[in-house]
């Protein structure tokens, strides 16, 4: 990564020197446009969320702008008066019960996962032990299973085990380490020098203390590269919450399951857009402040389903 | 610790930590994995009640008849092709963003994390945010038609049949190329420079040394994005899904326009209580995945090599 970034900015010295010319208009046309149309539905959601239920039903077309002023009405609504917890079902705001729900699973998945794949990438990078080279062929084979096509039919399996409307199904797989964590923090350590962990050993170190105190640190870029991809597919999980709790008790519901259950129980668009921009406003200012980790873990981490 | 080492020497400590924490992560794909591929590949050939195991009983591979022969399989087939041609799209849009992007002219930077926010979306975020911009009365996309064509130019997105796909497809092309125009971006930082140096003393011309020397600099990426842009269309479900809504009538928008084959399978398994049906529709998408799997995994292995 280091060595794109110095080469990329390299060539931009090469090219800036020529001074300010008509392609650079329309270079920089073209990307506004395109800026504009990526921002355009945040800023729909953003300012109907803001507009008043009457103003809404009375104008024709879209409101780009409110004319009888910005009104928190949405939000109030969102925040005191919760369908779920009109009805007795939840006691705070459903949106909130839904993302407690998904920070406390995604976050223990995340962890686990991390640490354990890290652990297994530790011995494949820096320690030998027998049926080294079979274990890593198996483990690869793995990772081409592509075990997402089987999320619906898997149903049955965990309907079998009574694991549906737990969140055992969404927290089990993921808790020991996944192969494309192991492939990446492997990669990064066989880049560290293995003289760090000789040292340590002389020093007296077992392996678990060398993985937590050496190689850890030294490697906490790759950690929280891969943290953030675990962080980003756990937060804007869908399909299997859908799958697994959606239908059980509205206090198992995760974020995105609430949101879109709420998307389709409230009748007024300036609730359901203030339903989104509250549950879109943790991931995006988490990516403002970490893009280049957000960049860097969604890179490395490769498809998502 | 001092007392272990009476009894195992440094070799068996290394093979015993070893094998222990590479074993761990495998215990859950030899378990739970292995028991959902061998469960669902066994329902494929039974009829079944409900969810129900212990009902399984063997029908002569009628599941795959009722499949094969299924309309409504065939018309998702189609509706997954038609959305895949904008992997297409989103491929030519994110290489020529990035490339217009790492030209380095006014605010690059701040395009490029403006272009990669609608891929840390979640698709419930998104398809509730598109849902409202294709409303009909105050939809943004209408208001614009509208203001462009006049009253005549107002399309129903939601109950019109040769529209409903669009929307899906527009989401899509939304969506997808922030993470396109990041690995790309990345790719052409690390074309060798000394390569244009050459090629400029050469006097070839920029258009010149972009296909003989970026294309085939970025090839590796290029067939990366355009395979897993494929597997991602194949996969294609939570955006058809949440447009449909609540698919309790078994039906996928109008007409079953916005049926993806991972939809109708969800659709098989809970709105017809029929696993077996669906396990088949998941197994034809897991040999397909499996064989572009296997692929674009050589791919990223050179890739990762290369770095």
């Amino acid at each position: 990564m280091e060595q794109i970034v110095k080469s990329s900015s390299g060539s931009a010295k090469l090219h800036t020197r020529k001074g300010f010319k008509v392609s650079t208009a329309v270079i920089v046309a073209v990307l506004l446009l395109y800026a504009v149309t990526v921002l355009i539905p945040f800023y729909m959601v953003i300012v109907t969320s803001f507009v008043s239920d009457a103003e809404l039903q009375s104008t024709i077309g879209f409101v780009w702008w409110p004319k009888a002023g910005f009104t928190l009405e949405a939000y109030r609504i969102m925040f005191t008066e919760d369908v779920y917890v009109q009805n007795g079902l939840l006691s705070i705001p459903s949106l909130f019960v839904g993302f407690l729900n998904t920070l406390w699973t995604t976050l223990l998945v995340a962890f686990s996962s991390l640490f354990f794949s890290g652990l297994a990438a530790y011995s494949y990078s820096k320690v030998d032990f027998v049926g080294k080279k079979k274990f890593f062929m198996v483990e690869l084979a793995t990772m081409m299973i592509p075990m997402s096509c089987m999320t619906v039919p898997s149903y049955v399996v965990y309907d079998a085990l009574g694991w549906t409307y737990t969140f055992l199904p969404i927290i089990i797989p993921g808790l020991l380490g996944n192969a494309s964590m192991i492939f990446f923090l492997r990669s990064y350590f066989d880049q560290i020098s293995k003289e760090f962990v000789e040292a340590a050993k002389i020093d007296g170190m077992g392996h678990l203390g060398i993985y937590v105190y050496v190689m850890l640190p030294i490697a906490m870029p790759a950690f929280i590269a891969q943290f953030i991809f675990a962080f980003v597919s756990g937060y804007n999980n869908f399909a299997g919450p859908l799958l697994y709790l959606y239908g059980g008790e509205p206090a198992t519901y995760t974020l995105q399951i609430m949101l879109s259950d709420l998307g389709g129980l409230y009748s007024s668009a300036a609730v359901v857009c203030a339903n989104t921009v509250i549950a879109l406003l943790p991931m995006i200012v988490l990516y403002i402040f970490l893009q280049r980790f957000f960049i860097e873990g969604i890179t490395v981490g490769g498809v998502k389903g | 610790m001092h007392e272990q080492k009476r009894f195992l020497t440094a070799k068996a400590r290394d093979n015993i930590f070893g094998i222990v924490t590479v074993v761990l992560p495998l215990v859950i794909f030899f378990s739970l994995n292995l028991a959902v591929l061998i469960i669902t590949f066994i329902t494929q050939f039974c009829d079944m009640d409900y969810y129900n195991l212990n009902s399984m009983v063997w029908n002569n591979f009628a599941n795959f008849k009722s499949v094969f022969t299924d309309v409504r399989f065939g018309k998702s087939i189609l509706i997954m092709f038609w959305l895949m041609t904008s992997e297409g799209i989103t491929f030519v849009l994110a290489l020529v963003i990035s490339v217009l992007i790492s030209q380095k002219k006014i605010g690059s930077k701040v395009f490029q994390v403006i272009f990669f926010i609608p891929y840390i979306c979640s698709t419930v975020a998104v398809s509730l945010m598109w849902m409202q911009m294709f409303a009909y009365e105050d939809g943004i996309v209408n208001s614009i038609l509208v203001s462009l064509f006049g009253e005549g130019a107002r399309v129903s997105w939601r109950n019109d049949p040769a529209a409903y796909t669009w929307q899906l497809y527009i989401v899509n092309l939304w969506k997808a190329p922030g993470y396109g125009i990041v690995m790309f971006k990345a790719a052409l930082g690390a074309v060798d420079q000394s390569l244009y140096e050459a090629a400029d003393m050469d006097g070839a011309t920029k258009f010149r040394q972009f296909f003989s020397i970026t294309l085939p600099s970025i090839a590796p990426t290029s067939f990366y994005l355009l395979f897993s842009g494929l597997i991602a269309g194949i996969m294609s479900f939570d955006v058809p899904k949440l447009f449909a809504g609540d698919t309790w009538t078994g039906e996928a928008g109008v007409n079953d326009m916005g049926l993806t084959p991972v939809l109708y399978s969800y659709i098989r398994a809970t709105t017809y209580n029929d696993i077996p049906t669906a396990s088949v529709i998941s197994y034809t998408l897991f040999v397909i995945t499996f064989v572009m799997s296997v692929i674009l995994f050589k791919v990223r292995d050179r890739l990762t090599k290369e770095e």
